[in-house]
């Protein structure tokens, strides 16, 4: 995984020293809020319904122990002992005292991380496949592009103050598992003809209020253009973007209201005017950080070790763990083995200072140093030996992290919700967990099979509503919470945004509503048929027929 | 939007600890039942201004339509779960330890 160099280490300490200033003045008056405000949401540091919240960047999800304890040292010792990973792959703090922040980054430093443009109208954490540099369908690690465009875009001074904030995912395998169809630049490594390495890049995709699938914009740019042509898309973003509506000033609707054909005639032409005679060259960039993910020197392991085969036949809870969570690894003899943070009726999300010391010493222990954070709010030990597997579910199970649910019904994504966020307009915890419980049995997810249920608070979507299989959004109805049902979202490579079924329905009714879809579901699946597949064949009306069966 | 039919409180956030305080007439609380009931709207928007124009030591003053009796209770969920100080839900996983109060 990557290191800081001297610059990296000095710019962030510098960062440090610079906000701890900040708090200062605006702790003995000089700073107003209206003037502070920027400057602590450019650090990650939100006010929200209960406390401040501290957003701390976790760079394309890859963490490694050490730094895994650190997080939960500074959970513990500034905050309530516990963390939320996010489905940015970061992790937020709930409860900071705004005294307390700059020890924070002081200590995040000390490991190598930060909370710099985990917040504001820049280019955000730049999100990856959690299966980077394990799937076997992947041209290369991704990972690099995406520290490559994080150094690229770290307080760039142009793209500090963009009309609004700005999302960058990279995938490098046929599978998308970044969902780089909803955001707003989706990179897709690829190779031409000749197998030069290159970029499928999608522009304009998004959640929110207004959610739209991106669309391409090249087919392929060769590798040496990316940081250039991604200039040219950001200026073009930078002028003609709206600044005189929030809700209107993603590029999403740039693009939309130009079209992608105009939108891509101006990025060409800004493109083709840019002045690059002092451009870093691409090439030598990428071959330095391409360095930091060289794939690890595996240990010898045995691809179908006896020990793992009888544990398999005398534990039917280890057997289902590693079936349900476990994801093939291109190197034999090891697995990739996804933990979750969705135990029955828990916060998805949500770890203890202790889990996460146990899940930095699972890493140690059996995935060489290494963990990654998923964009569906799990953690991803990369490298396990599969004669390790067993000692690892030991270990885990002694810490309630041995759900095996990975992918199914009850591995639902919620953003925090009315329950902290102070934008939210409904619960969407307290509804993961009501359906959670209510399809708790294990037998039965696995008889319903992979489905996606992802849950948002209120319309920006952070739960990503939009492409769950089953979407449910949270909003207020005149003081009364009221959950909107969509179905058929799907964010990888045949990405669909959900059609709501119709009327919302009341809070305590989600989960009898989420069981009729499910009942109608498995009534008219054909065999072998996933939730999505069964959809699209079938359409929207039987699932609305059963859920609005008798109203006027 | 009509005018609000509740009395209401005032509350903004604490500048260090970044939690709910509630306006009592005098000063600032983090006792809901200490905090002034305003009946007259003119009167909550005078002293809503006043307060938004001092802030130093508190955040985003606003108003908070309550049910006055017997303590002060917001009416509507979001506002009770500010003052209520917690998620709505047993929110700290097993286990965790809390900093300090």
């Amino acid at each position: 995984m990557y290191h800081y160099d001297d610059f990296d280490a000095q710019l962030v300490r510098e960062r440090v020293a610079q906000f701890r200033d900040q708090v200062a003045r605006r702790l003995d008056g000089s700073l107003t809020e209206e003037e502070f405000k920027p400057l602590r949401l450019m650090n990650g540091l939100y006010l929200q319904l209960h406390a401040y919240m501290l957003r701390v960047a976790i760079p394309y999800g890859t963490l490694n122990s050490r730094q895994m304890r650190q997080l939960a040292m500074i959970s513990e010792r500034w905050d309530r002992g516990y963390g939320h990973f996010t489905t940015r792959q970061n992790i937020q703090f709930n409860w900071p005292r705004l005294a307390d922040v700059p020890d924070m980054l002081d200590a995040l430093a000390e490991v190598e991380m930060h909370a710099i443009q985990s917040s504001g109208n820049c280019i955000r954490n730049v999100t990856s496949d959690p299966f980077a540099g394990v799937a076997a369908d992947e041209i290369e690690d991704p990972r690099i592009t995406a520290e490559l465009l994080r150094q690229w875009s770290t307080l760039h001074p142009e793209f500090t103050f963009l009309g609004r904030k700005f999302k960058i995912a990279v995938s490098a395998a046929r599978q998308d598992r970044a969902a780089i169809r909803v955001h707003d630049i989706g990179l897709e490594v690829r190779r031409d003809a000749a197998g030069n390495p290159g970029y499928r890049v999608l522009v304009g995709g998004g959640q929110g209020r207004t959610p739209m699938i991106a669309k391409e914009l090249r087919a392929f740019l060769p590798r040496a253009d990316l940081l250039a042509y991604l200039e040219a898309v950001l200026r073009v973003y930078n002028l003609m973007g709206r600044r005189d509506n929030k809700f209107k000033a993603r590029i999403k609707i740039l693009v939309h209201e130009l079209g992608i054909e105009r939108f891509g005639e101006m990025v060409e032409s800004e493109f083709e005017a840019l002045d690059r005679s002092e451009e870093v060259p691409v090439a030598a960039e990428f071959a330095r950080i391409a360095r930091h993910f060289a794939p690890p020197d595996y240990p010898p392991a045995e691809d179908e070790p006896e020990a793992l085969d009888r544990a398999l036949a005398a534990h039917s809870d280890f057997a289902d763990w590693v079936a349900r969570n476990g994801f093939a690894h291109r190197e034999p003899g090891y697995l990739a083995v996804t933990v979750s943070l969705k135990p029955i009726g828990g916060a998805p999300g949500d770890v203890t200072a202790e889990q996460m010391r146990v899940l930095a010493e699972a890493a140690e222990r059996f995935s060489l140093g290494e963990l990654r954070v998923t964009h569906e709010q799990n953690i991803v030990l990369p490298h396990v030996r599969k004669s390790d597997l067993f000692a690892l579910w030991h270990l885990l199970r002694g810490h309630g992290l041995d759900t095996a649910n990975r992918g199914l019904i009850t591995d639902i994504i919620a953003c925090p919700g009315l329950d902290y966020c102070a934008l939210a307009t409904a619960r969407s915890i307290p509804v993961a967990q009501a359906i959670s419980e209510r399809f708790a049995d294990p037998a039965r997810q696995r008889e319903i099979g992979s489905l996606s249920i992802k849950i948002s608070g209120c319309i920006n979507a952070c739960g990503h509503h939009h492409v769950g299989a089953i979407g449910i959004l949270g909003l207020d109805r005149a003081g009364v919470e009221s959950y909107q049902i969509t179905l058929g979202g799907d964010p990888a490579n045949e990405a669909s945004l959900g059609e709501r079924t119709g009327p919302g329905f009341p809070f305590e009714q989600v989960p009898e509503v989420v069981e009729q879809i499910v009942d109608t579901y498995l009534a008219l699946r054909m065999p072998g048929e996933g939730f999505l597949q069964t959809y699209r064949r079938v359409g929207m009306t039987p699932f609305r027929e059963a859920l609005y069966a008798g109203a006027a | 939007m009509a005018r609000a039919q509740h009395p209401v409180i005032l509350t903004a956030q604490d500048l260090i600890e970044g939690d709910a305080v509630w306006w009592t007439g005098t000063g600032w609380s983090r006792n809901l039942a200490h905090a002034l009931v305003y009946n007259d709207p003119a009167a909550a928007d005078a002293a809503e201004a006043r307060l938004a124009a001092e802030e130093s030591r508190v955040v985003g003053v606003y108003r908070v339509e309550v049910d006055p009796a017997p303590v002060p209770r917001p009416i509507l969920r979001r506002e009770a779960i500010r003052a209520d100080g917690r998620p709505s839900f047993a929110y700290r996983p097993q286990g965790a330890a809390r900093r300090a109060a």
